[in-house]
């Protein structure tokens, strides 16, 4: 029957029905049916590649935002999603200097204590309305301050008053000078200004405004679709007032699986991944082409820190402390749990490109040497005892950063061969959170603190900040010449004299030894080549919050 | 006429019954979830960790008067026993709280998210039962042949792999090195896809890591009721009788050896909805297993009980259907 198939000549009908039957046999049937649905699924899988990439940029983060909006806005996914949908007065260039956005000039006074910002006539919100000058106002003074962690601590501590004499000027005056008001990250940029449309969110409930999930935005991207834990959709707005976006729509893909992720790269899924790429997959992906995948430090410097609990025995004592720390080995904890993503930790504030201008390189906390350490401990009066130990202490981490256990594990490694025996104590985030900063009941822990990226966050040491609130002072490390720097510092604005404070409080700091400075740790951003129009350098290699994602081509 | 009014009276009695016992079976169910609501409440507030912490975030600048703001605002300055209260009060009104994470309310953070859940849970149940019982029907009729082995094997591997590094070996195989299928996620028609196909392309790897399980336990057991009743005499009745062995195997042995089965994939029903959380959390999909597993790591009360009260009246419907599906197999499972 099968060979009758393939002849040319005639075949007798019952001939012919034989032959239907076999065609359409089970077995063959079921083949033919699997390769017709293989070929479809492979022929809408190539398709469907090749529409997505052409005018639309996916980036993957790995958890929702809180909302679309300013308000409440305080982690990197409520940032970097957020404001794609908000202009401010000013975003960042490379150097992370202050480039116009909403404002398109400003005046300074000579006394620091002025600023006049000069608002662009044509810019409109997503409804197509007018933005104003009391838009803006509302946006810092109703939200940012009052909503916004960034703002809310810094700059909304010293603004006395905000002034709109016509539709597009906006004067702002300070209590005291603050330096870093032109600054994208403290000062009036996005943290401070993005800006809201005023009659949506004034006389509501601000933190229940509907418009934080459905924005009604002022920056270069119209808010399109939020299905949560899946994925959020901009598309280019038409009517924006500054440079506008070469691509058309942006789609944040929420994935939460590290390894999901780096997958989802290396198909072609997603063509950047900001500050998120599992650092075991960074060397391997950027290897692959068509790949850039590159360690970078963070804007706020993250520091994961053994902190020191200075309330209990031993840890009172600063040789102790010092001892801790020369007897861990940090250049094994790059290496190993960072796998070569950072650089050992020498003090409180990391070298990146936007904390060069006033680390201090010759801060440096004691290095890394077990006899040292030993002898200082003798010294300090505690020799080995009887069962092998000096004494004991509880280490605790959050399981919510992976790479905290294993340090604690090495840590424990290298106290163990100078007589310090550690015991760990793995909590989950909020429990973590409740011990060390509302408790403080912990002897060390391992803290991701930022370092940075300006001066104002060495307020994380002052005195006044020793309370049990989240990220607080949880060590108790309480020092007049450091707090009394900190003051003279937050409004000192001449640089010279303010390079001199920071140098001599991170000095202060790697000297009394609040806590082990263990790795200036770099996070892993994944880009496609060919992405950026401009090999990307400085800041621009985050592609951050701070600036809007104009610079960005289709990929060919 | 006698005879039909006999009829018509039997399916009456039959169905007044069958609405009676599954009244019955609802309200004994109340009682049982207001018990596993309030065990889960005292522990989830028992156990360390304040949701206020992770709330405000901030880095170190809130002040101790927003922290107390934040605490009244999330209802958690009250003493234990009031919220409790307070909580069962509003569920019985059809109020399941109000999320200060998502900030919506919770009966629509879930709603939004039930479809995506049930549709990979239902799915991968079917198609993981109906393999297995099909797989599990020919290894018991041919024992010890190249299929029984087969099952054999699918049984083992099913049930001794981990299913969230069974997924990433999926995406890696046909995402990655196939190029045929995408790494996970759902589609949309924002996204330029959202088609039908486009969804049966993005449900291929869940489903199918989500039912390993399932597959391996429903092909090993049927497998062994039905080496167990092929044996029996009526089985040699029904072949002695001159009926296909196509009707004896699926007609009279089957539907005697898929009963325990059907238990076996009610009670399988629960672990499901956790493997659901990992499947979801490998292929990214925005379902209520992910929902609750970050709800554990911030601490959202109200939506980890909103999800609770909603999994516990899951567990509770989908035993009151085995039971029904018991009774419609087997006629000799009356309603009392």
């Amino acid at each position: 029957m099968r060979r009758s198939m393939f002849r040319k000549k005639q075949v007798p009908t019952k001939q012919r029905g034989c032959i239907m039957r076999s065609i359409f046999s089970r077995k063959r049937g079921t083949s033919v049916l699997i390769v017709l649905v293989l070929g479809t699924l492979i022929g809408l899988g190539a398709s469907m590649s090749a529409a997505a990439e052409k005018d639309t940029l996916a980036i993957a983060i790995t958890a929702d935002p809180r909302n679309i909006s300013p308000v409440s806005a305080s982690t990197f996914h409520d940032w970097v999603v957020g404001y794609r949908a908000y202009s401010s007065l000013f975003q960042a260039d490379t150097d992370f200097k202050p480039v116009p956005d909403l404002a398109e000039s400003w005046d300074v006074s000579s006394d620091h204590l002025t600023y006049t910002f000069h608002l662009k006539r044509n810019a409109t919100f997503h409804d197509g309305s007018p933005i104003t000058s009391e838009d803006v106002k509302f946006s810092i003074e109703e939200i940012a301050v009052k909503h916004g962690s960034i703002c809310a601590r810094g700059l909304g501590t010293v603004i006395k008053s905000i002034e709109t004499p016509d539709k597009h000027t906006l004067v702002v005056r300070l209590k005291a000078a603050y330096p870093e008001i032109l600054n994208p990250y403290d000062g009036l940029g996005p943290h401070c200004s993005a800006c809201v449309k005023k009659a949506l969110y004034e006389g509501t409930d601000v933190i229940n405004n509907p418009h934080n999930f459905k924005p009604v935005g002022s920056g270069p991207f119209k808010f399109v679709e939020w299905v949560r834990g899946s994925h959020i959709v901009f598309e280019r707005y038409e009517g924006y007032h500054g440079e506008k976006p070469a691509i058309k729509k942006i789609v944040f893909r929420i994935i939460g699986d590290p390894i999901a992720r780096a997958m989802a790269y290396e198909k072609g899924e997603v063509q950047w991944i900001p500050f998120e790429m599992p650092r075991s997959e960074v060397a391997r992906l950027d290897k692959l082409p068509g790949n850039k995948v590159l360690f970078h430090g963070s804007p706020c410097g993250t520091i994961p820190t053994l902190l020191f609990n200075m309330r209990k025995d031993p840890f009172k004592d600063k040789a102790v402390r010092k001892a801790i720390t020369a007897g861990i080995d940090k250049q094994k904890i790059v290496d190993l749990v960072y796998f070569g993503g950072g650089d050992p930790g020498i003090g409180h504030i990391p070298l990146t490109p936007f904390s060069a201008w006033w680390h201090n390189r010759d801060a440096r906390q004691i290095e890394y040497n077990p006899q040292v350490a030993a002898k200082i401990l003798d010294r300090a009066g505690h020799p080995v005892k009887g069962d092998g130990w000096r004494f004991r202490m509880n280490l605790k981490h959050t399981t919510g950063y992976s790479e905290h256990l294993k340090m604690a594990e090495l840590i424990k490694d290298d106290l163990k061969k100078i007589g310090v025996d550690v015991q760990i104590t793995s909590l989950d985030h909020a429990a973590w959170h409740e011990h060390v900063f509302k408790n403080w009941d912990f002897d060390v822990s391992i803290t991701p603190f930022c370092g940075g990226p300006t001066p104002p966050t060495l307020k994380r040491y002052h005195t006044e900040n020793i309370k049990r609130i989240s990220w607080a002072n949880c060590t108790g490390f309480s020092n007049a010449e450091y707090d009394a720097l900190f003051d003279l510092m937050i409004s000192e604005t001449d640089a010279k004299k303010r390079l001199k404070i920071t140098n001599r409080m991170q000095e202060l700091l790697s000297e009394e030894n609040p806590g082990t400075f263990l790795v200036h740790s770099k996070n892993g951003t994944g880009t496609k080549e060919g992405l950026f129009t401009e090999e990307p350098k400085g800041v621009w290699v985050l592609g951050y919050l701070w600036m809007h994602l104009n610079r960005i081509k289709p990929a060919k | 006429m006698l005879w039909g009014v006999d009829v018509w009276r039997h399916a009456r009695d039959t169905v007044r019954s069958m609405y009676a016992y599954i009244a019955r079976r609802i309200l004994e169910a109340i009682p049982l979830i207001v018990l596993v609501l309030v065990m889960n409440f005292v522990i989830l507030h028992v156990a360390p960790g304040d949701p206020v912490f992770l709330f405000i975030q901030g880095g170190g600048g809130a002040t101790e008067e927003y922290v107390a703001q934040v605490r009244e605002m999330l209802g958690l300055d009250r003493p234990l026993g009031e919220q409790l209260l307070i909580f069962i009060t509003n569920v019985f009104r059809g109020n399941l709280g109000f999320s200060h994470f998502y900030q919506r309310p919770v009966i629509d953070i879930i709603a939004e998210r039930i479809p995506i859940t049930l549709l990979l849970v239902v799915l991968s149940t079917i198609l993981a039962a109906t393999a297995g019982i099909i797989l599990g029907v020919f290894a018991g009729k041919n024992p010890y042949s190249l299929v029984d082995r087969v099952n054999t094997v699918v049984a083992v591997f099913g049930y001794a792999i981990p299913i969230f590094w069974f997924g990433q070996l999926l995406i890696l195989a046909f995402s990655i090195y196939l190029n045929i299928l995408p790494t996970g996620g759902i589609p949309s028609r924002a996204m330029g896809g959202g088609s039908f196909l486009d969804w049966v392309r993005h449900l291929v790897l869940p489903v199918i890591s989500l039912g390993v399980i399932q597959l391996a336990l429903t092909a090993r057991i049927t497998r062994a009721n039905m080496l167990e009743i092929l044996g029996m005499d009526y089985i040699d009745s029904a072949r002695a009788k001159g009926l296909k062995e196509n009707t004896v195997v699926f007609r009279h042995a089957l539907r005697n050896a898929v009963l325990p089965v059907v238990t076996v994939i009610s009670v399988n029903f629960a672990f499901q909805l956790t493997g659901a959380m990992i499947i979801e959390t490998v292929f990214s999909w925005p379902g209520l297993g992910r929902m609750m597993f970050e709800s554990v790591f911030r601490r959202d009360y109200p939506v980890l009980m909103g999800l609770l009260i909603v999994m516990s009246v899951g567990v509770v419907v989908v035993n009151l259907i085995t039971d029904l599906i018991y009774a419609y197999l087997d006629p000799r499972v009356v309603y009392e």
